[in-house]
């Protein structure tokens, strides 16, 4: 049980906590927690004025010299609160933290600034609150501006800066810390892309130093590229810990697929009878046996696209877009988290609500990364693809096959219907985030897309003759 | 852990609070820089507000009402009557300004408690030693006031900060209980404020004590702030040394009571982070 046991000694573990549990107490007033606590007191029962959380459920996990911990989870899984336990700005209901060394936090940054004082008038106070004193502040405050790169914002009132610059110069104060564990709470998710590198290769610099790291995120790519361990927090419990690959794979496909909607109460599709019509390109052909058995089989197991959160739709409505998802070619399974290079069928379901003059109408979908940016997008109108005149009640089923070499990141699809009157384009119906995924990569991308490359090396003697030389390939 | 008695030793509680000095004058370099922050005449409102209050007492007491202050010499210039109840303003002010400003201390600085590792107590600390600077800026317009008007400053000035402790030990005691109480009980920042102005007038601040009926006199003398004021008058005004007895009495119980609160302050503390 004791940590000492380990072979490595227990001198190597930073961060020790042990069966933590924190129980919120939800008052309906402030005054009724006071009268509580006067109750018990007392050693009076009484009635209880309260109705109990818990955030947090007997966690226990140790996080050793250089190690790099990443803590993900949906949004209230527990994952603020047990940092700030282990930072020691709360206390557990139950269990104990023990950490070696200086502990510095990174839980909100800039949180202790004032919007009156100037940046340096500000930096004097945060300093000594993250315990750098006034002569060591006059020593690193050369390094500390050159950090936040603010120019001459330094010497002007918080109050104009924005949000990007005071989170430079709160961080900028803490890279001059030496500590011995780091608590990053999503702090980082701010600033622009440069500065976020810069803290990045900060963290790296301080990992390589023996620093133990606790991070908490809520983007998978940052805790495999940059963790040792990931641990996945659900419902205030340690759902599963180890690889940050695999852990962040099965979160992500719990995430995005189809237990998200089961926990937010949304009725799945039932698998109405339809009219299969497969259609679109050479489909059919490429897949062999039943292609429409198989097609109607992904279209109802499709997540529904009404009445769920988060969706933006608008459109005249004729058409409706009823269904959409991501499936694994391969296999025929629904996918959250995408490999790269793995062939993908988006399957999209449509029905017709009320007669439309017939026209020329099309299937579209625009897949963007996590700025916004489109990076991949396909129209049938564009591809002058001529899709079959539905009559009210019917429906079709679509789907549109591509290899995915996005690169690692998170990706929202937007699905459309449309028309085209003359030269002009009317949507039926229009859904942003009409499917949300994750692109995984093993290794890291430096562009929007990582397509196949060939890759081929020759070893030639540049003193000879090059007919001497003796072929090396390899494949990607 | 804090165990109940480990709080309750002043000794602990001094070397906990002397560790986070620098980051106390940090404190209340800003708080004392925010009060005259963005203002036109800045720091000048530091004497400015003295002045404006030293002629409102003159024209209210000695014009208006004819007020004469018993036992006081400088009785001829309408500013005698105004100086005495100065004097006992400044230092009923070294405890009201804490304290008025605790109910809403740490409700109003969500960030303290939540967001970074802080030591809570030294908030309320921050604002008596605010108080104790506001005390002196005061006291250093009296003082010129008092020489232009007399021709010279009596020698007993030298024992006003001991004085003035008691105010500022009792007054930080009382923003400790009430700063820890606040957090629990909303209602404390609406009450506090008529609960000083009450303390305000039966502290005898514009009156002498000796005005105060004799069946009630020793209640009132019991107020260690009546000490305070009576005794910054001795000091300041008449030129005489302060009771002495009455004074450590006074620094006794506000020694007592700001050991209290700062043990109240520090058991309550943990449950903040789940409240604000």
């Amino acid at each position: 049980m004791s940590s000492s046991t380990h072979h490595e000694g227990a001198g190597d573990v930073l961060v020790d906590v042990r069966g933590i549990s924190k129980v919120f107490r939800t008052y309906r007033s402030p005054a009724d927690r006071l009268k509580q606590y006067l109750a018990r007191g007392m050693g009076l029962g009484g009635r209880s004025r309260f109705d109990e959380f818990c955030a947090l459920q007997d966690v226990s996990f140790e996080v050793r010299r250089g190690d790099a911990v990443g803590l993900i989870g949906r949004n209230g899984s527990g994952k603020s609160t047990l940092l700030q336990i282990i930072a020691g700005v709360m206390r557990p209901t139950a269990g104990t933290v023990q950490t070696r060394g200086r502990v510095a936090a990174l839980l909100e940054l800039g949180s202790g600034f004032n919007p009156e004082f100037t940046g340096r008038e500000n930096l004097a106070l945060h300093a000594t609150l993250v315990g750098i004193d006034r002569d060591e502040l006059k020593e690193c405050l050369p390094a500390i501006e050159a950090f936040a790169d603010i120019g001459e914002f330094i010497d002007r009132p918080l109050k104009t800066y924005s949000s990007g610059m005071i989170v430079r110069l709160a961080f900028a104060v803490h890279a001059q810390l030496r500590p011995d564990v780091l608590i990053v709470d999503e702090a980082l998710a701010v600033g622009d892309a440069a500065f976020q590198i810069k803290c990045m290769t900060h963290l790296r610099r301080l990992l390589d130093r023996g620093v133990c790291v606790l991070l908490v995120t809520h983007d998978p790519n940052t805790v495999r590229s940059f963790c040792s361990r990931a641990i996945w927090l659900d419902h205030g419990r340690i759902r599963e810990s180890g690889d940050p690959r695999s852990v962040t794979v099965n979160y992500c496909r719990v995430l995005y697929s189809g237990e998200m909607s089961d926990a937010a109460g949304s009725a799945v599709p039932p698998a109405a009878p339809v009219e299969s019509i497969a259609t679109t390109q050479s489909l059919a052909e490429a897949r062999a046996g039943e292609p429409g058995h198989a097609l109607s089989s992904e279209a109802s197991r499709a997540p529904s696209l009404s009445d769920r959160d988060g969706l933006t739709r608008w459109g005249s409505g004729e058409i409706v877009l009823l269904a959409a998802g991501l499936f694994r070619v391969a296999t025929g399974e629904q996918l959250g988290v995408v490999p790269l290079g793995e062939r993908v069928r988006l399957v999209l379901r449509v029905a017709m609500r009320s007669p439309v003059r017939p026209s020329r109408w099309g299937l579209g979908f625009a897949i963007r990364d996590s700025k916004g940016l489109a990076v991949v997008s396909h129209v049938t109108l564009a591809t002058h693809t001529e899709l079959p005149q539905l009559g009210v009640g019917q429906e079709l089923i679509a789907a549109f096959e591509f290899d995915n070499h996005l690169a690692p990141g998170t990706y929202s699809l937007a699905a459309v219907a449309e028309q085209m009157i003359g030269a002009e384009r009317l949507y039926f119906d229009f859904v942003e985030n009409a499917v949300i995924f994750q692109s995984l990569s093993p290794f890291a991308g430096f562009s929007l897309t990582l397509p196949p490359v060939v890759q081929e090396f020759l070893v030639v003697e540049s003193s000879r003759s090059s007919d001497a030389a003796e072929p090396a390939s390899g494949g990607q | 852990m804090h165990t109940p008695l480990r709080t309750l030793n002043p000794v602990q509680s001094i070397r906990t609070l002397w560790s986070s000095r620098s980051l106390l004058r940090e404190l209340v370099i800003r708080d004392v820089a925010l009060r005259y922050k963005g203002s036109v005449l800045g720091y000048f409102w530091a004497i400015l507000t003295p002045l404006i209050t030293l002629a409102i007492f003159t024209y209210v007491f000695s014009v208006v009402l004819r007020a004469r202050w018993p036992g006081m010499p400088e009785q001829d210039s309408h500013l005698g009557f105004a100086l005495a109840a100065f004097c006992g303003m400044v230092g009923f002010q070294a405890f009201s300004e804490p304290v008025g400003r605790s109910a809403t201390l740490i409700t109003s600085n969500p960030n303290f408690v939540k967001k970074i590792v802080f030591p809570l107590e030294a908030l309320p600390l921050m604002t008596a030693c605010s108080a104790a600077v506001l005390a002196v800026l005061n006291l250093i317009t009296l003082l010129a006031v008092t020489w232009l008007v007399t021709g010279r400053i009596p020698v007993t000035v030298v024992a006003w900060p001991l004085v003035i402790l008691p105010a500022l030990l009792l007054g930080l005691g009382v923003a400790w209980f009430v700063a820890a109480l606040g957090v629990y009980l909303r209602d404390l920042g609406q009450l506090i404020g008529p609960l000083l102005q009450m303390l305000y007038l039966l502290t005898p601040v514009l009156y002498p004590l000796s005005a105060v009926p004799e069946a009630v006199r020793w209640l009132v003398g019991a107020n260690p702030l009546t000490v305070v004021a009576e005794g910054s008058r001795a000091v300041l005004v008449a030129g005489q040394w302060p009771d002495w007895s009455m004074l450590a009495t006074a620094l006794l119980v506000s020694v007592c009571v700001a050991q209290l609160g700062y043990a109240w302050f520090v058991t309550t503390k943990w449950g903040f982070a789940d409240v604000v």
